[in-house]
């Protein structure tokens, strides 16, 4: 048994060393969720905004335009749930923060990230953030919770090309949906209806739950809690299950009621946005996000005024 | 958690630790370790599975004692009646409560009456349909007094919940495992190596060549109606591929896991596309299953004994049992009616037992004859997978009128030149091994240890290239 395990380690040994090579090489690639870890380690007191939620939030709001020092920690398919342990994980750094600004869309009481497709993005929040735990050991490797194909393509465009994985600017507003690589907003709009179309209700419970005690959070620290539906084509909004969009819609006003300082906010069809502001039929492009982002500075300052 | 899983690549070197060397010529050790980790490893897909797997097993465990304790014919065979009953009737309301409950309500709607299905809203727990088999076996073997009742229910217990058994076969006999558990198993070298060698061929097929084939195939059979008959035509190849390297891959990964801890299980694949004709095909195919109906079923209904129509009765009875036991669809049923006909000119000429050797053996190549049979046979598969892989026998039918147009001899729209050449070499070197047990237990064999291990390397790498999102075994639903 011992030739057995000699030769096994012995066969293990380049194989290992290649991979722990490559795993640390991928993870000194700087990516959004390392930068915007560092950026709210650094700066979360002097804070006075936070952007928290999904790609909606990530592009569409750019806090360029926000008159406050504000900071956009909303990534890609990044649910409430998420959104809490960002909260929660820099609790007594939020000295400065007044505002904290977090969507209601059509899916976020019916999903939470370990739950889709895009689970293998929760390998961010454990090596970079170090706020999620999960019994699924692919969730704390580089190497195993992405693709080797992507993996060797970020390899060589880092370390051959010089070129990041960074896709958002210093304020964390995600700059890659332009609105010259827009998309075709009819086919987007019926796909992102029906991928984002509730499965079940199993987690409308807890993910209210959460959000509950995210308005909680902000009542302890006298924080105002800004909640709102992010502006959508109407490819998208016409092809949504409408019990779905009314329970969503009415849970969050429900939810408003709780604390005096929590607004709700509907852009969803709001028609000031045009089919030039979209990248895709739910998520905004550059154009977009500048509207949406001076009309939500519109909304922070007139809640100054009111509060002052 | 699946064999090609970090979960498992972590599980599984802990327990073969454990047994190695805290469980050591420790017979009651063994069991008991190996019965923990096999029920941690059910339960890692839901605990409460659980449940459902040690109600079958005490099930069968106190019926199987009972029909040995008690003395007169008749209550032997209440017991076996009831412990069949309920393991089926479990395996019915878990797999086939719906498609009863839809199937008599669109009955019920053609003659005019209207009615609502009653749908039970139930997981299909995983591998129940395997292990309900490993316990009608064992009480019907008992009944026959073919074995002993097995008194010590931790031996029991790890017989039908084997980790690398549990959810996908090969579906064992209590004759060939039990007692093997009731011996303290000790280490051997050349075991080992070769399980190891064994469990990184089934990675290969499933990681490299199953999932690759799974992509393109879906796309296809997904979205039929836009593309040509010879696009159907690489569908319905890429899926046969598909399936026989998920299966195959599958037990080849079992089979190695458990001669990594000194367990011989049943083999289920024995390269059954270089078959020449459909009953040699059925002889290498899921083998485990096609014994166990063959065992348990078509003997006692009298096999290839008697008349004609009684042959013919038979042989449609166990492909319609084997098509439903792979699940509530008439696509299954259909798959099933179908390779029974393809079967039945070689039962009916009493050529079912030829062909009992590997083809060409002894020689590199096979002749022109049997390449031509080989062919053929193939073709049969193919078409007969059609049926199994649609969603509906609507869509099954639709898919193969597109195959049989014109469109057949236009260039297709997808051709992954690289993907076919990989399941080229995948056949080559399964061609080279077909009178081994496994692809490449003796593939390499010869090479010094640099190429050996180079070889092997080549593998591994290759399935670390093509590893991305965790994709199920398709025998996993069954």
């Amino acid at each position: 048994m011992k030739q057995f395990i000699k030769y096994c380690l012995r066969f293990l040994l380049p194989l290992t060393i290649v991979a722990v090579f490559f795993e640390i090489a991928l993870r000194k690639i700087p990516n959004d969720y390392q930068y915007k870890n560092t950026y709210l380690n650094q700066h979360s007191n002097e804070l006075e905004v936070l952007f928290l939620g999904s790609s909606h939030i990530f592009y569409g709001i750019n806090p360029d335009y926000i008159r406050c020092r504000s900071f956009n920690a909303a990534h890609v398919s990044q649910t409430l749930d998420l959104d809490y342990k960002i909260l929660i994980s820099h609790e007594n750094n939020w000295k400065s923060l007044k505002y904290i600004v977090i969507p209601v869309d059509y899916f976020s009481f019916y999903s939470q990230l370990a739950q889709t497709a895009e689970d293998w993005r929760l390998k961010n929040y454990i090596i970079y953030d170090g706020i999620y735990s999960s019994f699924n050991p692919n969730y704390y490797s580089e190497l195993s919770s992405n693709n080797m194909h992507d993996n060797i393509e970020r390899y060589k465009k880092y370390y051959f090309h010089s070129t990041s994985d960074i896709t958002c600017n210093s304020l964390g507003w995600g700059n890659n949906y332009q609105s010259n690589h827009g998309k075709n907003l009819d086919t987007t709009g019926k796909f992102a209806a029906r991928s984002h179309l509730a499965k079940n209700n199993e987690l409308f419970e807890e993910n209210v739950s959460i959000l509950g005690n995210i308005i909680a959070f902000a009542k302890a620290k006298n924080i105002a809690i800004i909640l709102i539906s992010c502006p959508a084509y109407y490819t998208y909004t016409q092809n949504l299950n409408t019990s779905q969009y009314q329970k969503t819609k009415e849970t969050a006003i429900q939810l408003c009621n709780a604390y005096s300082r929590c607004h709700y906010y509907n852009f969803f069809e709001d028609a000031r946005f045009l089919n030039t502001d979209f990248y895709d039929a739910n998520h905004l492009n550059e154009i977009g996000a500048r509207k949406f982002s001076l009309q939500l500075d519109s909304i922070i300052k007139l809640k100054e005024n009111q509060f002052n | 958690m699946l064999f090609n899983s970090i979960h498992f690549a972590l599980f599984l070197p802990v327990v073969w630790l454990l047994y190695w060397f805290a469980a050591k010529n420790k017979l009651q050790r063994q069991n008991r370790l190996l019965l923990l980790a096999s029920l941690y490893f059910y339960a890692s897909w839901d605990w409460r599975f659980l449940l459902l797997l040690s109600f079958s097993i005490l099930l069968d465990y106190a019926s199987g004692i009972q029909i040995e304790r008690v003395q007169k014919k008749s209550s032997k065979k209440i017991w076996l009646i009831l412990s069949i009953g309920i393991n089926l009737g479990f395996l019915g309301i878990f797999k086939y409560f719906n498609f009863f409950s839809e199937t008599f309500a669109d009955a019920c709607h053609l003659m005019g009456f209207k009615t609502h299905p009653l749908l039970l809203n139930v997981v299909l727990p995983v591998g129940i349909s395997f292990y309900t088999f490993h316990g009608l076996s064992y009480v019907i073997d008992i009944y026959y007094q073919r074995i002993k009742a097995e008194k010590n229910l931790v031996d029991y217990a790890l017989f039908v919940s084997f980790f690398p058994l549990l959810v996908a076969g090969p579906i064992e006999r209590a004759t060939h495992l039990l007692p093997q558990l009731k011996k303290v198993r000790t280490f051997d070298y050349k075991n080992s190596v070769n399980g190891l060698r064994q469990i990184l061929w089934g990675l290969f097929k499933k990681m490299v060549i199953a999932d690759q084939c799974a992509d393109f195939a879906d796309t296809i059979f997904n979205h039929y109606a836009g593309f040509s008959g010879s696009t159907r035509m690489v569908g319905a190849f890429f899926f046969t591929i598909q399936i026989y390297c998920d299966f195959s891959g599958y037990s080849d990964m079992a089979l190695g896991i458990a001669r990594l801890l000194g367990i011989d299980l049943l083999r289920n694949f024995a390269f059954p596309y270089f078959s020449r004709n459909m009953a040699e095909f059925w002889r290498r195919w899921h083998i485990s299953l096609s014994s166990w109906f063959r065992d348990y079923v078509y003997i006692p209904l009298g096999g290839s004994k008697g008349n004609t129509f009684t042959k013919i009765r038979n042989v449609f009875i166990i492909f319609l049992l084997s098509g439903f036991w792979h699940g509530a669809n008439f696509t299954f049923i259909f798959w099933g009616l179908l390779n029974a006909l393809f079967i039945l000119p070689s039962v009916i000429f009493k050529s079912n037992r030829n062909y009992m050797e590997i083809v060409a053996k002894g020689r590199t190549w096979p002749t022109l004859g049997e390449f031509t049979s080989m062919f053929i046979t193939f073709c049969l598969a193919i078409f007969a997978w059609i049926f199994f892989r649609s969603p509906n026998l609507n869509s099954a039918f639709n898919y193969l009128n597109g195959i049989f147009s014109s469109s057949l001899f236009s260039k297709p729209e997808i051709f992954p030149k690289l993907l076919l050449l990989q399941v080229g070499i995948m056949i080559f070197i399964e061609w080279l091994g077909r009178e081994q047990q496994y692809g490449i237990e003796r593939f390499a064999s010869k090479w010094p240890r640099i190429l050996r291990w180079g070889f092997y390397y080549v593998l591994i790498l290759t399935c670390i290239y093509y590893a991305g999102v965790e994709k199920q075994f398709i025998y996993f639903q069954f």
